[in-house]
């Protein structure tokens, strides 16, 4: 059976407008199964090969219409994807805040805070450990977040605008917000709060790390636009 | 005061590929084939414009998919889910309430 060039170029359009793999492949598959139709119809209606697939790819479309329909019908399917300026800026916010709130009673928990008032028998809050493992879930929250917001961006059909928007709101955030602990042994002090000013330069680090997990996210995503993978079925 | 319907208006593909379905299921194929043969061919569109239609419906759960191998060809098969056909029902009475204004308003133009 001979392959179309339609399928390939539709998957490679929607790959490149960050849509994930696995649906750009179903979707390839599926215009590759209806292009093989059309090109048998017309084998069986007397069509020389060459005619029967001039045929087959006329009827089926040209990959840029095909491309910017499923685009704009598959994001219309989430309101986050119909409202991504809003919405991925509030998914950035809300998802550190999920984070802190998550790991950082973790944190407290496994170091013993809670315990502090109780005065448990063998339990002794250690200060130093909880000052680590929130540096720990700081620096994490870095790689994790953008990560999270890219997976998320894929995965209700948002294309990479919204991702980058996000990781962008995040590495603001991330420049300007700050946790300070000080004290050691059982006695410390934490403050929260967000401080920017223009005599002194933003942290680099956490500026940039969103905007570099967005990019390294994106080459990834490229790289799989020149992978020949076997299409497989998937869900949506 | 009534509501307007625009999304009804750009709801037509919808309609036509829920309708088909609630029959039996179907193959991407083989409901564009249905649609131009019961249509009288009278929506002309590019075949693969009918995946677009189908993969929203899909996500919006109102149908769902299974590959099914027959006669040695592997297919993705639709089907409509129950929230399917209660969208079916919903955009089948908008469609007669439009076509009966519709039908109104032509019938005062020509009396």
């Amino acid at each position: 059976m001979r392959k179309s060039s339609i399928p390939i170029g539709v998957r490679k359009r929607l790959l490149r407008r960050g849509f994930g793999s696995a649906y750009a492949d179903r979707t390839a598959r599926e215009l590759q199964e209806h292009w093989n139709e059309i090109f048998s119809e017309g084998i069986r209606g007397g069509l020389s090969e060459s005619e029967a697939a001039i045929e087959a790819s006329a009827r089926l479309g040209s990959e840029e219409d095909l491309a910017n329909e499923l685009s704009e019908r598959m994001q219309q399917t989430s309101w986050l994807s119909r409202n991504p300026t809003f919405g991925f800026a509030a998914l950035a916010i809300a998802l550190t805040i999920l984070w802190w709130v998550a790991l950082g009673s973790l944190a407290a928990s496994a170091t013993g805070m809670f315990a502090l008032d109780k005065k448990i028998p063998g339990v002794v809050f250690d200060f130093d450990l909880f000052k680590s493992a929130i540096d720990w879930i700081r620096s994490t929250s870095y790689v994790a977040l953008p990560w999270l917001c890219c997976f998320i961006a894929e995965r209700f059909y948002s294309g990479w605008r919204a991702a980058l928007w996000s990781c962008v709101v995040l590495s603001i955030q991330d420049a300007v917000q700050f946790i300070e602990l000080t004290g050691s042994g059982i006695h410390g002090n934490v403050t929260i709060g967000m401080r920017f000013t223009f005599g002194t330069l933003p942290p680099l680090l956490p500026l940039l790390t969103p905007l570099a997990v967005f990019a390294i996210y994106r080459l990834w995503r490229f790289r799989d636009e020149y992978a020949i993978k076997p299409l497989t079925s998937t869900e949506l | 005061m009534r509501k307007s319907n625009p999304s009804f208006l750009n709801g037509v593909p919808e309609l036509l590929v829920l309708q088909l379905l609630a029959r039996r299921e179907m193959y991407g194929y083989e409901i564009v084939k249905a649609i131009q043969t019961t249509s009288q061919d009278t929506f002309a569109f590019g075949e693969g414009a009918i995946y677009p239609v189908l993969h929203e419906l899909e996500s919006k759960k109102l149908v769902k998919s299974r590959r099914a191998e027959v006669a040695g060809r592997s297919r993705l098969y639709y089907a409509l889910t129950a929230s399917g056909k209660k969208r079916l029902e919903v955009l089948t009475q908008q469609w007669a309430s439009v076509a009966a204004g519709v039908g109104h308003v032509l019938g005062g133009a020509h009396a």
